[in-house]
């Protein structure tokens, strides 16, 4: 069985044959189930289909990759990129760099990802996962230019929290 | 914008799944914007309203 109906398959991987420039890398963050029952413990109710739609998604194209973290077994790399959730996706533009390098006590990571899906994308926001791997793929974002130097001069953190429903 | 500028992170949340997060920024309709746990808003806005709504958040960083 698979998620992504096979209709809207072929759309999709033309969708991306032809819209994605650049490399874009998926990382997911999820939980795998546990095999004994754990007394107290909240099972990730998504976190299997989710890696089964990231990984459908990016076997539509070769300039998608998709690496999957545990949340239990690798805490420091949830830490380093700031995840709390499972699952979690956080999409960018491909670098060839290692995710994560370590000077001494400090870590630095190289442009952690900035854009978010907490939760499995399903439904609407399945189309905003596809647009924005499109967006990050070409570089360009669409803003106007006004808002795109407005936004460059931010010079706080941010944190944007958009709360959705699959339909 | 988080594409534009890597301090500003943006998540989309699904609502449903995460009943706690949902609850702790009361959200009853969706979809609902929160920045920074601070500047909040619901549905759809234009690109210029959610630029303010962002340099107002940052502003209180």
């Amino acid at each position: 069985m698979t998620i992504i109906a096979d209709k809207d398959r072929q759309t999709i991987q033309e969708m991306l044959d032809t819209q994605l420039a650049e490399e874009v890398e998926l990382l997911l963050f999820t939980r795998p189930r546990s095999r004994i029952y754990v007394p107290g413990r909240k099972e990730c109710q998504t976190c299997d289909e989710t890696r089964e739609l990231l990984e459908e998604l990016v076997g539509l194209s070769d300039k998608l990759s998709l690496q999957t973290h545990d949340l239990a077994t690798e805490p420091e790399a949830a830490a380093g990129f700031n995840v709390t959730e499972v699952p979690t996706v956080l999409v960018r533009a491909g670098r060839k760099e290692p995710d994560i390098a370590t000077h001494g006590d400090q870590q630095s990571a190289a442009t952690p990802p900035t854009v978010r899906f907490v939760g499995l994308p399903g439904g609407y926001e399945f189309s905003t996962l596809l647009a924005d791997l499109v967006d990050l793929s070409k570089g360009e974002t669409g803003l106007s230019e006004a808002t795109r130097e407005a936004v460059r001069a931010v010079d706080r953190p941010v944190h944007i929290q958009v709360f959705v429903t699959p339909t | 914008m988080a594409m534009e500028n890597p301090l500003i992170v943006a998540d989309v949340v699904e609502a449903n799944e995460f009943q706690d997060l949902s609850e702790r920024y009361r959200v009853m309709s969706v979809p609902k914007t929160v920045i920074n746990d601070h500047v909040e808003f619901v549905g759809a806005q234009s690109e210029q309203m959610v630029l303010e709504a962002v340099q107002k958040a940052a502003a209180s960083a």
